[in-house]
């Protein structure tokens, strides 16, 4: 056919439809190609001579244009299985040519015009290499089941678990040595604070804070441990003695336990020792017993209500049982706290 | 409308001057086969090796889709120049004395394109209106 005499220009050969980019790979090949037949049919309108397209004109073509494509396919396969074969040949087509009403003697011509215009290829562009300081690890390849097209598996370290602490050590010396350390700095550490808060002597005559010692006070009695049963044999004497609980007619009961202390409490024990002037006379048959008054190392760990229960003693009075007294009379009550 | 015998050989060599005894066969295709190149034709051919794939074409040689792609170019340019020859009646036709500046600036538009396609059978019809 004969080409239109007007040179085109080399701009304005038709506008494009914008068409919107979508995220799904399938439909951005889709449109790639699309817009390849677009930029075809531009050109070929600038060939014939027009300046400029309107849209819709352009996209009425390019949809021509493809359904002329896939046209031709169709068809080419169906003539070629209607003569049992599966393999389309040139026959194929140009039988399909010609059904379709296409002038098949004017190709060669078409195919030599003078007035082309060559498209040029689109760039291609690389793919997108991850660098190598944001890869970590490296992908595990595909076994031989897979199919190479597919992706690849992720970074390792998207599903392998990797714990974060470090393994403890668990060498015996070194466990040794640090036990050690650990117990020695605890020692030191509760011996200052003690001297700090305590009663201190110190060891040098002028200096008194460089060297603190804790001051050692003595016991009075210092046979009493030996004497006293252990805590443990005070509990189970407890337990034992509020399965039996009876009325008193005392009025004031109450009971105490009796445990060593550090030297802390020994002053609140004095004070509260000399407020027990106020007892009453214990019941008859109580014996007195002397070492206790002078015991200066008592804690009040439980302070029970009076007449409420018979006072839990310390059946640690060994003495008192031993003289044959009823576990109750020989209960030492004092009055505790306030 | 002639139609060449197309035989049972599977070949993709133009075998189709030879082939049937009949009417002889006006067929002139492959005397195009082996002028286009890849670099002639305006559509890739993976663009179109991929259209003819969607319609079950699988081609053996890529000569055939250039071919293709080919006469689907000459369809379109056909069609442009006819579209054309409207748009320039219309121009002419209102007034002979008319200056350069139309001549440059042919714009496709919808009223020259319908016309052009419903000569070749094909109708369409766009809205006026969008309702």
């Amino acid at each position: 056919m004969a080409d239109a005499a007007a040179t085109a220009g080399a701009g304005g050969s038709g506008t494009r439809s914008g068409s919107k980019q979508s995220t799904n790979p399938a439909d951005n090949y889709h449109l790639a190609r699309r817009r390849t037949l677009q930029v075809v049919v531009s050109s070929l309108l600038t060939e014939a001579g027009f300046e400029s397209a309107e849209k819709a004109s352009v996209e009425t073509l390019t949809e021509m244009l493809q359904s002329y494509i896939s046209e031709i396919g169709r068809s080419a396969k169906s003539y070629c299985e209607h003569t049992a074969r599966t393999q389309p040949t040139l026959s194929d087509i140009v039988v399909t040519l010609v059904e379709m009403g296409f002038n098949v003697d004017t190709l060669p011509a078409y195919a030599k015009r003078s007035q082309r215009m060559v498209i040029t290829a689109p760039p291609v562009t690389n793919q997108p290499v991850t660098p190598k300081a944001l890869t970590a690890g490296q992908n595990r390849p595909h076994p031989p089941h897979i199919p190479s097209h597919f992706p690849e598996f992720p970074d390792p370290h998207t599903y392998i678990k990797t714990p974060t602490y470090r393994e403890p050590v668990s060498d015996y010396q070194v466990l040794r040595e640090k036990a050690a350390s650990q117990r020695r700095d605890v020692e030191r550490a509760l011996t200052r604070f003690m001297a700090k808060t305590g009663e201190t002597q110190s060891l040098f005559k002028d200096d008194v804070s460089t060297f603190p010692l804790i001051a050692a006070r003595p016991f009075t009695i210092p046979y009493l441990t030996a004497l006293l049963p252990s805590e443990l044999e005070m509990q189970q004497m407890e337990e034992t003695d509020s399965s039996e609980q009876d009325e008193q007619t005392d009025t004031e009961n109450l009971a105490l336990h009796i445990s060593m202390i550090e030297s802390r409490s020994v002053t609140q024990a004095g004070v509260q020792w000399q407020d027990l002037g106020s007892l009453q006379p214990p019941p008859p048959g109580f014996k007195r017993f002397s070492s206790l008054s002078l015991l200066s190392s008592w804690n009040y760990r439980r302070i029970l209500e009076p007449r409420r229960r018979t006072p839990l003693s310390c059946s640690r009075t060994p003495p008192c049982r031993v003289a044959g007294m009823g576990r109750r009379t020989s209960s030492i009550t004092l009055i505790c706290g306030r | 409308m002639s139609c060449s015998g197309s035989g049972a050989d599977p070949e993709a060599a133009p075998a189709s001057a030879a082939s049937a005894p009949g009417p002889a066969p006006p067929v002139s295709a492959p005397a195009a086969l082996p002028s286009s190149t890849a670099a002639e034709n305006k559509i890739p051919d993976a663009v179109t090796g991929y259209y003819l794939n969607r319609a079950g074409f699988e081609a053996s040689d890529p000569r055939i889709i250039r071919l293709i792609s080919l006469a689907a170019q000459k369809f379109i340019s056909d069609i442009a120049n006819d579209a054309l020859q409207h748009c320039k009646m219309k121009g002419t036709a209102s007034g002979s004395s008319r200056s350069k500046s139309k001549d440059r600036k042919y714009t496709l538009t919808m009223e020259d394109l319908t016309p052009a396609l419903s000569e070749y059978g094909i109708n369409v019809k766009k809205p006026h209106y969008f309702t």
